[in-house]
């Protein structure tokens, strides 16, 4: 007998709102989180615009904070995402009758936000005639960078803070597969607890790469979006003029939990996770395999692990990053993987509103899933003018969609060809 | 799909550490207990810290590519920082140990689980950009990096040093469609990806899948970093004997590098190919301290990591049949002491168990460590010895362990225990038995 596993609290912070509820709202609004670049001087950037998160403030969700060491924006909201999920299930560090060395951790989370100006200032102190000198540029580095910002930027620091915030001392993971990592976290932690190494999981994701070295690599990858004088506009997945995807940042956290464990606590059920798809197109490190091979094989082990077939599926929440090749590929990903059936079924992209989270996206509209199916509402996408030809399926253009949703999808397609899809499922006994 | 777990079984490995690479030499070093630690030859660094690091000398990536691939891997070289390079490299000498390299498995039943660590851009890279932005103001000028800085990038820059990367480029290289993870979790990260290949084998959502990890940690920014949070030894001393798991003269962590693939494989479909193995994982485990990473180890995450991976085993303890525990040993005095207090407190029942360490050879490999250290520990066990703990001249009093310093000794027993566990007491645990060699 197969256990199964549930989610029982959801948390998140994304560019469109500081607690769950607030950014569904916006989502069914259709709300815009993108606009200039404020986190650091990018005027003559080629990309100047971004989904930032203004003025954060760690304080309104926890009431320690000072005893915390200074924290890198991505361990800040995921702190915050975790505190606000933990509290939705009512899991605690100090909740009885919970075993810790069975409450995990298992996050897709971004390294911590890297420290331009220190690191600049640290090579320019090294440099003679154009060449680095590394042994100015280490004893220089002592003095001029900063302790914590280089502590966090071990891509495990959030899940070992999460752990602390929980009392958590069960399986502990942090994996990083670009921006399937939270997707993908959520599906190994999944496993974990299908098999029995773990009763409950906080799985999730954080990232916020709104910084220099962030947004030079995408530029230079011709990843972006340009079109800094509509911010609002930009991104615009599926449509004929999207020119790439805008850089958000955030945290999503569900806490995943053994079925019967969850019903012999009287927890709230949100939704069951009930399949999970990993391929890889063993193609490009830059481009998706172009028949979208992958993302199929993707697509139909995780209807396979879901025990679903295509006219079971309600809703798809797609990666739908606004590339010119993303979406496209995804498209026609989609329609080898459920057939005719394909035309029928409404897919969204919420990037649309709160652009890319990275390695946070994946949990983020895992969660966004859980409440469409809670709801019966499905988020449009936005900006949606005119789909490109090659894109022709439902997209649910500019207003949200109200209809039952029983069974819903979330695509992640990262960098490299790391393809993840999560099947959930509105609870039954 | 069966319901009964796969029994998974190691087919093939490529390893590359600091005092040897590929099977034959490793065995050969450890029998020695060769040293790998020596002053750094790579970069220059300031008297202000320890130029004692594990390097791995003289690596050519190009020769260890099959003919077919050659000419693609060269030209992605460019693309691919030291660690993918050590990864890519180490997975072809594994498969092709595996007899995997031309085929004999379907692509999409063959995946990867990788441990990689946070890569560190090549300064020089970015030097000329950075040097243009202080032109005009002598202060860095944002503006004139936006401009003219970014031109003067590589456009696939930021690819280069992606911790999936790893993954990525073997996946592109030998045609793994199946599933494909990277876990980043500091020194734990190989140790923990091999617990979930294992998982993701047992379930038979693959028939292969390539494992272990590979890192990097020769870098200035490792450096300042190791320093800066007051990991990296203060040893000033003869730099070759820096590296000192458990002893009473540790002040810290040498930086090194490795790489350790590991090719993990059902063993109904091994046994189908007549493939070789090597030995078969039993058992894995995963646990945290949960604790403010302000505050010192507890090693209790590394008690619940022990305790689940011999459950998953079904072993005790006391069983006889474990030969031997490969401590992590990093030679961090906290770390040290709190991974014996957490041995002690599983092990209350046979205190006397072999405990070893092989970081004074190599030093920290980050990302590397839990696939090196368990093919060192599998090769030494198949030819009956338990790889040796040097630089621990003498062990912290108190510390209540049977540490196998010296020579490699005589192994009684074919399962083996490793253990890993990052500064924030995240930890992992893989239990092994060696399959005794072919006659």
């Amino acid at each position: 007998m197969r256990r199964r596993v549930v989610v029982t609290g959801i948390g998140m912070v994304t560019p469109i709102g500081r607690d769950v509820e607030t950014t569904w709202q916006a989502l069914q609004q259709g709300v815009s989180g993108v606009g200039p670049i404020t986190l650091f001087d990018a005027r003559t950037f080629p990309t100047r615009i971004a989904a930032e998160i203004h003025g954060f403030d760690l304080n309104t969700y926890l009431d320690d904070v000072d005893t915390w060491p200074p924290l890198s924006r991505n361990s800040i909201f995921a702190l915050a995402a975790s505190k606000m999920a933990m509290e939705d299930a009512g899991i605690g560090a100090d909740t009885p009758g919970i075993d810790r060395s069975r409450l995990g951790v298992y996050f897709g989370a971004g390294e911590g936000q890297q420290d331009f100006p220190h690191f600049c200032a640290t090579v320019h102190s090294g440099v003679t005639e154009g060449q680095v000198h590394t042994d100015a540029f280490i004893k220089n580095g002592l003095h001029i960078m900063d302790k914590w910002a280089e502590s966090e930027q071990d891509p495990g620091t959030p899940t070992a803070h999460v752990a602390a915030l929980a009392n958590a001392q069960g399986p502990n993971y942090t994996c990083l597969t670009a921006c399937a990592a939270s997707s993908q976290a959520i599906g190994e932690a999944l496993e974990q607890i299908r098999r029995g190494d773990a009763d409950i999981i906080l799985s999730g994701g954080t990232h916020s790469m709104i910084h220099p070295f962030g947004i030079t690599g995408f530029i230079l990858l011709t990843a972006l979006s340009t079109r800094n004088d509509d911010p609002q506009h930009a991104s615009r997945p599926f449509d004929e003029n999207r020119d790439g995807f805008i850089l958000g940042e955030g945290a999503g956290v569900v806490v995943l939990e053994e079925l019967e464990h969850a019903l012999k606590r009287g927890a709230k059920i949100y939704g069951e996770l009930i399949g999970y798809g990993s391929t890889a197109d063993a193609f490009r490190i830059t481009d998706s395999h172009d028949e979208g091979r992958g993302a199929i094989a993707c697509l139909k082990e995780a209807m396979a692990d879901a025990g679903v077939a295509p006219d079971d599926i309600n809703y798809i929440n797609a990666h739908g990053t606004s590339t010119e090749v993303n979406d496209k590929i995804e498209t026609l990903a989609i329609k080898q993987a459920l057939g005719e059936v394909a035309y029928k079924v409404p897919v969204s992209s919420t990037k649309s509103m709160m652009g890319h989270l990275i390695a946070a996206a994946g949990a983020v509209e895992a969660i966004i899933c859980l409440l469409a199916i809670r709801d019966g509402i499905m988020p449009p996408t936005i900006n949606l003018e005119k789909p490109s030809e090659d894109c022709d399926l439902d997209y649910i253009p500019g207003k949200p969609r109200q209809g039952t949703v029983n069974v819903a999808v979330s695509n992640s397609f990262g960098f490299g060809g790391q393809n993840v899809s999560l099947i959930l499922r509105k609870y039954t006994a | 799909m069966s319901s009964t777990p796969s029994r998974v079984v190691i087919t093939g490995l490529g390893i590359s550490c600091p005092m040897a690479t590929g099977q034959a030499d490793l065995i050969d070093s450890l029998r020695e207990g060769r040293n790998g630690i020596a002053p750094i030859t790579s970069f220059a660094v300031p008297s202000e810290v320890t130029p004692a690091v594990g390097e791995i000398r003289n690596f050519d990536p190009r020769s260890y590519v099959i003919p077919r691939l050659k000419k693609t891997f060269v030209k992605s070289l460019k693309y691919m920082a030291r660690d993918i390079q050590l990864a890519v490299a180490m997975a072809q000498v594994a498969l092709q140990d595996a007899g995997l390299a031309e085929g004999g498995v379907d692509p999409t039943r063959i995946g990867i689980d990788l441990g990689a660590g946070i890569i560190s851009t090549d300064l020089q890279e970015l030097a000329t950009g950075i040097e243009k932005s202080y032109e005009v103001e002598n202060k860095f000028s944002y503006a004139t990096w936006g401009n003219e800085g970014i031109k003067l990038v590589m456009p696939i820059w930021l690819l280069k040093y992606l911790p999936n990367m790893l993954a990525c480029h073997i996946s592109i290289l030998s045609d793994c469609q199946g599933p494909s993870n990277t876990i980043t979790e500091g020194d734990a990260s190989s140790g923990l990806a091999i617990g979930e290949a294992y998982r993701i084998l047992q379930k038979n959502r693959a028939d292969v899948m390539i494992t272990g990890g590979a890192d990097s940690k020769i870098h200035p920014l490792s450096y300042i970093r190791a320093r800066m949070i007051g990991l990296l030894t203060h040893w000033t001393g003869q730099p070759e004997l820096a590296s000192r798991p458990f002893d009473s003269q540790a002040s810290g962590l040498v930086l090194g590098e490795g790489a350790g693939i590991i090719i993990m494989e059902r063993l109904d479909h091994a046994t189908a190919r007549s493939a070789k193995i090597y030995g078969e994982i039993i058992g894995i485990g995963s646990g945290s301290d949960a604790r403010r990473i302000t505050e010192p180890c507890t090693g209790q995450g590394m008690v619940h990591a022990i305790r689940a991976a011999l459950r998953d085993a079904g072993l005790s303890p006391e069983d006889p049949s474990i030969s031997h525990i490969h401590a992590h040993g990093v030679g961090v005095p906290s770390l040290d002491a709190a991974e014996a207090a957490a041995i002690r407190e599983v092990f209350a029942g046979r205190p006397d168990i072999p405990v070893t360490s092989t970081k004074g050879a190599t030093g920290n490999m980050g990302a590397g460590n839990g696939g090196v250290e368990l093919l060192a520990s599998l090769l030494a066990a198949r030819e009956g010895f338990i790889p040796p703990t040097i630089h621990c001249d003498s062990p912290v009093a108190g510390l209540g362990l049977n540490l196998m310093r010296g020579q490699a000794l005589p192994i009684t027993g074919d399962k083996f225990i490793n253990l890993n566990i990052t500064r924030y007491g995240q930890s992992s645990c893989v239990v092994t038995k060696a399959w005794p060699k072919a006659s």
